[in-house]
Formats: structure tokens, C-alpha cells, sequence
């Protein structure tokens, strides 16, 4: 008796000095099993065949140029970056190695590096920007989507139906570019599928699997990457265009203006957070006590979505004072209180609340 | 019109918590030590004794960083922490009123700087974020912290700075991480990142000596420095690549030698979790400590020898300095402040206050 009480008031000074109540065992069980067959895996594959697509359409188009096949290719390009957006939160893992993000998209670009680089590399004729082998080796922004885009959408694009030697040299870099666009995304749903190294430590953490010890550590991932995600949408995609002030917003400043897609990314990337958070099960797994939060979250993620399909006036007029950028606004607050709840009082819930220096140190 | 703005709320906060400062006992010669922290919602600089209680607090628009502090231990200037534009110059002692100064135009604090030139000018890492580049700004402090100046500090994103006992010669760890405030912290340059330490001769702003790791090691940031004993600078690093990459994270150089890398055992290296927060040296010059907030540990190494000596688990722990009673005190996120050491063993300094959460960095402040 005398050792049960012992071991209570152990437990007890245990979880004071941690300030960590001890996690639900069952609450992450095949977490990341679940993640990556019911979300990962399916959108990195379709974010690879999304690539391989285009790449197809791009043959096509520079073999013999003309309007419907430039059409296709817009329209691949469009299924392309919004496949992208429903994975670019899983900023761990195969992700973040090899410059994987920045070589699919170099973003933010406040100096206006790809713009640059691109500009240079079509205002002569150099081989090495054409050949996917080489350009492998060159700045990660001259091989991305945005560097794409600009071949693509950018001034002396029509070159490329024209069939003029400069529209001719132009379609093969954007071949060149979209060759290198589904090598990486190939890399990337290699490491997620069932043989990938990477996704079996993440589908079965253990004692003896060195990135993931528990499942704990998954759900601290998981939680990470929704924080880092939510943060990425507001503070570098969105609030650098639409800005505090009116005076200064300028719609060129957002990722993919030039295409047109820059809202249904944003509405891709809210889509597939919402995908991943439903798949987390965490909603399932919250003491009674704590389903407000869930309740919280789904609302917010409800009301985020309906806003940003009210948004179907040009860029350059939402952002111009009107409900375009009211709700823009709308939507950069509700990012912030997503992101405040989920790293804070969900994270807590699940047992993964994370310190005050841990979560944002220098 | 930015700088300007931010230094006029800093006044306001200031002569808001004009009450605070004749609270203050006067510490007298008996050290103390700084630190930033959280209390409640409001942020602000304590100044607490050995003991743990507080002898001044001076309130901060938002959060602190790290000190600068005079050789006397009698004046300090906190600064904000990056991309922060605000620096406070406060008396230890509470003797005069603090006074807040702004980063210049186009430039922001990265959190550290320190007195050289027998406390007559002050030395801050700064970014000139339009430029692109990590710079020193030099303040004449008999002219009111008037910025006199900048040196190129040898690398983007110049984070610690730390004299070297010749007095004449500072150390800067730059990071190499190239950043916009309007983007945060956010890094702009992980495929490029190319960090260094620089050593800057402060009479002329010359860097005399450069040194970077194998190029495979390109994304391991230089951040935290102290200098042992010996006068040889410890080095804290955080790695912006792949979780599974796990590379050494602490290490020492020697002037004109070529640096050395740590890795200590592999649960010591897993459980740092690619984040240093802070480095520290104790009183003897022999030992230094090396805190993870991430990985809830602080890890110690021998100075001669680079050993690892072994940890203290301690959730969100961050500020470290030499201790009192044991090598070293270090503070927590949780309101912890306690004494370790190598041994792991922890007593407590005064009472653990929730309310409080301890930032990034503890200082000791020697009073001759």
C-alpha cells in the first residue's frame, strides 16, 4: 500500500515537473501509418503523374506548336501547382532533403531571384538550360514551378506558339524545367510509397527506428507540419501581396499571378491541410473536454474555404479595398487563430505541446 | 518613420513602468545575473540575484534576446531579439531611468552584441536586410548610443559576438541564413546558406580570419559562442537540413587552426535534435554547456578535450550560465531556474513560477 502511494505521488511530481500530462496511448496509434496511406501517399503520387503530365503536353507542344496544345499545357500546369499546394506543408522528411521544396518552389523571393535568373537565361541561347541534366546543377530557381510559370506565362510567351527560334528555345527550357519538376516529385513519391525508407519510419515508429522513437514524435511532426503550413499560406504567400496597408498591396507580389492561380492554390493548400488534420484522427481521439477544439478548427477551416470561393474577381482587383480584400484579410486572421489553436491547445491535448523557447527559438 | 514608431512605444512602456525601477534592491557587489523573459503577457528584463529573486525588472515592448554588459557589471543593453528594431540601455542597480534606443533605418537586431574598447563603444549584430548582408553596428556610448558605424560581420545573418580576451579582437557567429522582416525568420537561402565565424580586429572593422565547415555542412548555422579559459571560442549550431542528417552541432576553434567538431555519444547528439540554444563556459573555464530547448536537455564537454561529460534533462531549457553552487544555472521555459551540472543532478533556485517563462539566454554578471 505504503509503496502504491509512493508511486502515485512519483507519477504525480513527475507530470508537475514536466507540466505534461502523460499521452493517451491510443490517442496516435498508426498515426503515421494513417497519414501517409490516407493522404501522403495518394496526393505525392498525384503530384508526381500531375508532373510527368505536363511534361507529356510539353513534348507535344514543342514538336509542333500551336494554340489547342498550348491550352493543354496551361491546363496540366494548372493541375500541376494545385497538386503542389495540397503537399507543400509536408515540409519534413524527403521534403527538405536535397532543396526539395526549393527546387519545386522558390518562395519566398523577396530579392527577385527567379525572375532574374530566368529573364537571363531566355534572353540568350544557352544549352546547358535546356538539357534537364544540366540544369539540375544550376540555381534551384531556374528548375521550380514559378521559374515554369514565367516560360510559360511570362512576357514573349507567345513566342512559344509562334514557332519562333526564341518561342522554340523557350518551349524546350520549360520542357527542360518540367523534366526536372517530375524527377523530384517522382523522388518524393518514391520516399512515401511502400518502399521508401522514409515513409516506413514514419508508419512505424519504435525504440529502434532513429527518426521516430514514438508515436508521439509523429504526432509532434504532424502538428508541426500543420503550424508551419498555416504559417507559410499567411505570412508568405498571402500578407506579402495583400499588405497592412491598401496603398501598398500589388498583386505581382503573389506566387503564380501571372498564370491566374494564385487563389486556387491557396484554396488547394487550405483544401489539403483540412485533408491531412480530418486524417490526423485527432478529432476522434479528444477527451469530451476538448471536442470544442475540433469544433473550433473545422469551423474556421469551413469558413476559410467558403471565403476564398467569394474570390473570383482578378487578383489586381482583390486586393484593391472591396470584399476581394476584406476577405483576404479575413482569411490571413483566421490562418493566425487556426495556427494558434492547433500549436497551442491541440497540441496540448494530444500530448505534444511543445515550450516556449522550443517552439520558436533563435 | 518604421523606426521611429516602434522607438516611441518603447518610450511608452518605459515610462509606463516608471514604478518599477525604485522597487529595486540595489545588488551591491555580489553578482547577478540577466535575463529576458515572459511574465503573464507582458515582456520584460530581470535582473535576479544569486538566490533567484528579483532585483529589477525593466519592460519591454516584446521579446528580448540577449546583453551586452559593461566590464564594471554596472550597465547592460538588452536587445530585442531578431528581426527586433529596439535596444534598452538600463543601470543594473536601477539607479537611472532605462533608455531605449532603435535600430537604424533598414537595419534590425539579431539579439546580440557586446562593449569593447574599454566600454566606450558598444557592438551590435545587425542585418541589412535590403542589402543582403549581416553587418556590426558601432554606438559611441558617451554620445547617447549613437550609431557611428558599421563592419561588414563576414557572412549574412551575424547572430552571437563575443570579445576575445585581447580585447581588440571580437568573434562573430554568422549564421549564413539570409532573411527579410517582412518574411520574418523565415530563410530565403537554405540550397546557398554558407555559414561562418568571422573575427573582426574592432580598431579597424578587418576581418582577420574566416572560417567555414566542409561545404556538406553548409546548413549548419553558426549561432551561440563562448570563449573558455583558455581563450579557445565554443561554438552552438543549429542545422537547417533533414532531421536524419543529425551532424555534429557543437565544436571549438582556435585561432588559425582549423575548427573541431563534437558529436558526443549518439543519444546525447539525438536528444540536442539539431538545435543549440545556448553555450555557456563555468566559472573554472573547464566545462561548457551547450542547451537544447528542443531536445529538453543541456550537454557538457570537456574544454581541453571536447568529451562529452554528460546532461541534465530539463523540459524547455534554454538560458545558461555559470552557476553558483553547481558548474552552471539554467533556466527553463517553464519558469525553472536551477543549478547542474555533468552530473545531471539538479537542485532548485527559489521557487519554480509558472507565470514566467525564461527566454533564450541567462547571463552572469560578475560585479568586481
Amino acid at each position: 500500500m505504503r509503496n502504491a502511494i509512493a508511486a502515485l505521488l512519483l507519477a504525480a511530481s513527475l507530470i508537475a515537473a514536466t507540466g505534461m500530462a502523460p499521452a493517451n496511448a491510443d490517442l496516435h496509434k498508426d498515426l503515421g501509418k494513417n497519414l501517409t496511406e490516407n493522404y501522403i501517399r495518394p496526393a505525392t503520387v498525384h503530384f508526381s503523374n500531375a508532373a510527368a503530365a505536363l511534361t507529356g503536353a510539353l513534348e507535344f507542344l514543342c514538336r509542333e506548336p500551336d494554340s489547342k496544345r498550348e491550352s493543354f499545357v496551361h491546363s496540366r500546369f494548372n493541375t500541376l501547382v494545385n497538386s503542389w499546394f495540397r503537399i507543400q506543408f509536408l515540409r519534413f522528411g524527403p521534403m527538405v532533403e536535397d532543396n526539395r521544396f526549393e527546387r519545386i518552389f522558390f518562395w519566398p523571393d523577396p530579392r527577385g531571384v527567379t525572375l532574374r535568373q530566368v529573364q537571363d537565361v531566355l534572353s540568350g541561347y544557352d544549352r546547358t538550360a535546356i538539357n534537364p541534366d544540366q540544369l539540375a546543377e544550376k540555381s534551384v530557381a531556374l528548375q521550380g514551378l514559378l521559374a515554369l510559370e514565367y516560360a510559360l506565362y511570362g512576357t514573349g510567351a507567345e513566342g512559344i506558339v509562334a514557332g519562333s527560334p526564341e518561342g522554340r528555345y523557350r518551349c524546350a527550357y520549360a520542357l527542360a524545367v518540367s523534366q526536372r519538376l517530375t524527377a523530384v516529385a517522382a523522388e518524393l513519391a518514391e520516399a512515401w510509397s511502400s518502399d521508401g525508407s522514409f515513409a516506413y519510419q514514419f508508419m512505424f515508429p519504435g525504440p529502434d527506428n532513429d527518426l521516430y522513437r514514438n508515436d508521439e514524435e509523429v504526432a509532434a511532426e504532424a502538428i508541426k507540419a500543420m503550424v508551419t503550413g498555416l504559417t507559410f499560406v499567411s505570412d508568405a504567400i498571402i500578407t506579402p501581396f495583400v499588405a497592412k496597408e491598401p496603398e501598398n498591396a500589388n498583386h505581382k507580389r503573389a506566387p503564380f499571378w501571372r498564370s491566374g492561380l494564385t487563389i486556387p492554390a491557396i484554396r488547394n493548400a487550405m483544401d489539403g491541410l483540412h485533408s491531412f488534420y480530418t486524417e490526423t484522427g485527432f478529432a476522434e481521439a479528444l477527451d469530451e473536454t476538448d471536442t470544442w477544439i475540433d469544433g473550433g478548427l473545422q469551423l474556421e477551416l469551413r469558413n476559410v474555404a467558403t471565403s476564398l470561393e467569394r474570390i473570383d474577381m482578378p487578383l489586381e482587383e482583390a486586393v484593391m479595398p472591396g470584399p476581394g480584400r476584406e476577405t483576404l484579410i479575413y482569411v490571413v486572421i483566421a490562418l493566425k487563430s487556426l495556427h494558434t489553436t492547433i500549436e497551442g491547445r491541440l497540441a496540448q491535448a494530444v500530448g505534444v505541446a511543445v515550450g516556449f523557447n522550443a517552439l520558436d527559438g533563435d | 518613420m518604421h523606426s521611429t514608431a516602434i522607438d516611441r512605444r518603447t518610450f511608452l512602456v518605459l515610462a509606463a513602468a516608471a514604478g518599477v525601477a525604485p522597487q529595486a534592491l540595489a545588488a551591491g557587489n555580489s553578482a547577478v545575473y540577466l535575463a529576458a523573459r515572459k511574465r503573464g503577457a507582458n515582456f520584460e528584463v530581470a535582473v535576479i540575484d544569486e538566490a533567484g529573486r528579483d532585483r529589477l525588472v525593466v519592460p519591454l515592448e516584446t521579446r528580448g534576446h540577449s546583453f551586452a554588459v559593461t566590464r564594471s557589471g554596472r550597465r547592460a543593453i538588452a536587445f530585442a531579439r531578431q528581426p527586433g528594431r529596439f535596444a534598452v540601455a538600463f543601470d543594473l542597480d536601477g539607479n537611472s531611468k532605462p533608455q531605449a534606443f532603435a535600430a537604424a533605418a533598414d537595419r534590425h537586431f539579431f539579439g546580440h552584441g557586446v562593449f569593447a574598447d574599454d566600454d566606450r563603444l558598444l557592438i551590435a549584430t545587425e542585418n541589412d536586410y535590403e542589402g543582403g548582408r549581416g553587418v556590426t553596428g558601432v554606438y559611441d556610448v558617451a554620445a547617447g548610443m549613437r550609431r557611428i558605424g558599421e563592419f561588414s560581420s563576414g557572412g549574412l545573418d551575424p547572430h552571437e559576438v563575443v570579445m576575445l580576451p585581447d580585447g581588440e579582437t571580437m568573434c562573430v557567429a554568422n549564421g549564413g541564413v539570409l532573411t527579410h522582416p517582412d518574411f520574418g525568420k523565415r530563410a530565403l537561402n537554405l540550397p546557398t546558406m554558407a555559414p561562418t565565424l568571422a573575427y573582426v580586429d574592432i580598431r579597424t572593422g578587418a576581418i582577420v580570419e574566416t572560417v567555414a565547415l566542409a561545404p556538406e555542412l553548409h546548413k549548419l548555422a553558426f549561432h551561440h559562442l563562448a570563449v573558455d579559459g583558455s581563450g579557445t571560442v565554443w561554438f552552438g549550431a543549429q542545422y537547417h537540413g533533414p532531421t536524419a542528417d543529425r551532424p555534429p552541432l557543437v565544436g571549438r576553434h582556435m585561432r588559425g587552426r582549423q575548427p573541431e567538431l563534437f558529436a558526443g555519444p549518439d543519444d546525447v547528439l539525438r536528444a540536442l535534435s539539431n538545435y543549440i540554444g545556448s553555450v555557456a563556459v563555468d566559472r573554472s573555464g573547464t566545462i561548457v554547456a551547450t542547451s537544447s530547448p528542443v531536445g529538453g536537455i543541456v550537454a557538457y564537454w570537456d574544454a581541453a578535450t571536447g568529451r562529452s561529460l554528460g546532461t541534465t534533462e530539463l523540459r524547455d531549457s534554454c538560458g545558461v550560465a555559470p552557476g553558483t553552487d553547481r558548474p552552471f544555472r539554467v533556466t527553463s521555459g517553464y519558469g525553472q531556474v536551477v543549478e547542474t551540472g555533468p552530473t545531471g543532478e539538479t537542485i532548485r533556485t527559489g521557487a519554480a513560477n509558472d507565470a514566467v517563462a525564461w527566454d533564450n539566454h541567462l547571463r552572469l554578471v560578475p560585479r568586481p
